[in-house]
């Protein structure tokens, strides 16, 4: 199923070519967007080196960032619970962030 | 001597040979068989057969079965046979059908319940696939990260204009990255963007490697990045390529672009790539 990640509106298909599961992960912060978070020109060559130096010293987590990928405590902890087992178990349960969701596209 | 004397005898004779066979594993009555995996592939079932020497002589065939996750988390299950001797298991996919590389089990015998069970002998590890049922005895236990693993084709995350491409290993597993392809198509901003594809271990960064020539504005350009790409000097076409490293990444481990000079308005494609791929708890 194709899907777009809420935060960084990256589109991709929750299970590979191959069947198995694709766990998508939010970029960091490209130049271009913290130079735009920050109100500096488009162009990062018209940047001043202050202002480099300002893009590169800003944090680079995305707001809502997601995280498929496994969280290894929480798979631990499902199956010595049992929870795994349970007939409604969500494995999106597990996901280390889901960070601001994804939707079908 | 009767035909039922006989019989009796004969089972008699075994047991005692079991108890001497390299190939018996005497289970106490407390002891069981414990099947753990570790898989990636959907829709996956193992068989875990063998045989079972009871303590009342009769030798019994066993069938059980054993789903492992699909995500590449442990999944357990263990088998209670009673006293006697087991004499061989074997394990093979009934469904699906996995690769090495894709379903990992190990097979050993514990004692105890909860959280206080305690593992007593370890007998066998190893992929399962469905053409070659493997077990013990007689096939050497292995480890996930041994021999070659599974080769994936992989279509990344088509991320949005402005922003860089990136690809995590999955959790418990292990990758070698044989090569990466993808297009950056430049807008009009009049600058020189520089594409690098930098490897880290999910926070920090061990390898960047540039594609030594620049794209201007207004292009589409397609980066190849490979194990034996050439070193390139001058532009090639509407391609470039990129030399990767030869690492194993594990899982959380990162495989991005850092793009000089990106505006707003460039737009990297997903990213396809080749990874070798093995189980790696």
């Amino acid at each position: 199923m194709k899907v777009q990640c809420v935060a960084c509106l990256g589109i991709y298909d929750t299970g590979a070519a191959d069947g198995i599961g694709y766990y998508h992960v939010c970029p960091l912060l490209s130049d271009a967007e913290v130079g735009r978070a920050l109100g500096l020109a488009d162009n990062s060559a018209l940047w001043t080196k202050a202002q480099r130096d300002q893009v590169d010293a800003a944090p680079r987590v995305r707001a809502g960032a997601r995280d498929e990928n496994i969280d290894p405590a929480k798979a631990d902890a499902a199956a010595a619970t049992g929870a795994r087992k349970a007939a409604v178990f969500d494995p999106t349960s597990l996901q280390k962030s889901p960070g601001a969701g994804a939707r079908p596209v | 001597m009767d035909n039922q004397d006989y019989r009796e005898l004969v089972k008699q004779v075994a047991y005692e040979q079991a108890k001497l066979s390299t190939s018996a594993f005497f289970f106490d009555g407390q002891d069981r068989l414990r099947i753990r995996s570790f898989g990636s592939v959907t829709s996956c079932v193992l068989a875990v057969e063998g045989r079972f020497l009871g303590a009342d002589g009769r030798l019994q065939g066993f069938a059980r079965v054993h789903t492992p996750t699909t995500d590449r988390t442990l999944a357990t299950t263990s088998e209670d046979f009673g006293e006697g001797f087991l004499l061989n298991v074997q394990v093979r996919a009934t469904t699906s059908a996995p690769r090495v590389g894709q379903v990992f089990v190990i097979l050993d015998v514990v004692r105890g319940l909860g959280a206080t069970i305690q593992p007593i002998a370890s007998l066998w590890s190893g992929y399962v696939t469905d053409t070659t049922p493997l077990g013990w005895p007689g096939v050497l236990p292995a480890r996930s990260v041994d021999g070659p693993g599974v080769l994936r084709l992989i279509a990344g995350t088509d991320p949005a204009a402005g922003v860089e491409i990136i690809e995590t290993v999955p959790t418990n597993a292990r990758w070698r990255v044989l090569g990466v392809r993808f297009a950056l198509t430049t807008d009009a901003t009049v600058a020189n963007r520089e594409v690098s594809l930098t490897l880290d271990d999910g926070a920090t960064a061990f390898n960047r490697i540039a594609s030594r020539v620049t794209q201007a504005a207004s292009l589409t350009i397609i980066y190849s990045a490979s194990l034996q790409a050439a070193l390139e000097a001058v532009a090639q076409d509407t391609e470039r390529l990129i030399r990767l490293p030869p690492v194993l990444m594990s899982g959380g481990f990162r495989f991005r672009t850092q793009t000089t000079a990106i505006v707003a308005g460039d737009n990297y494609t997903a990213p396809q790539y080749l990874v070798e791929e093995w189980i790696e708890d």
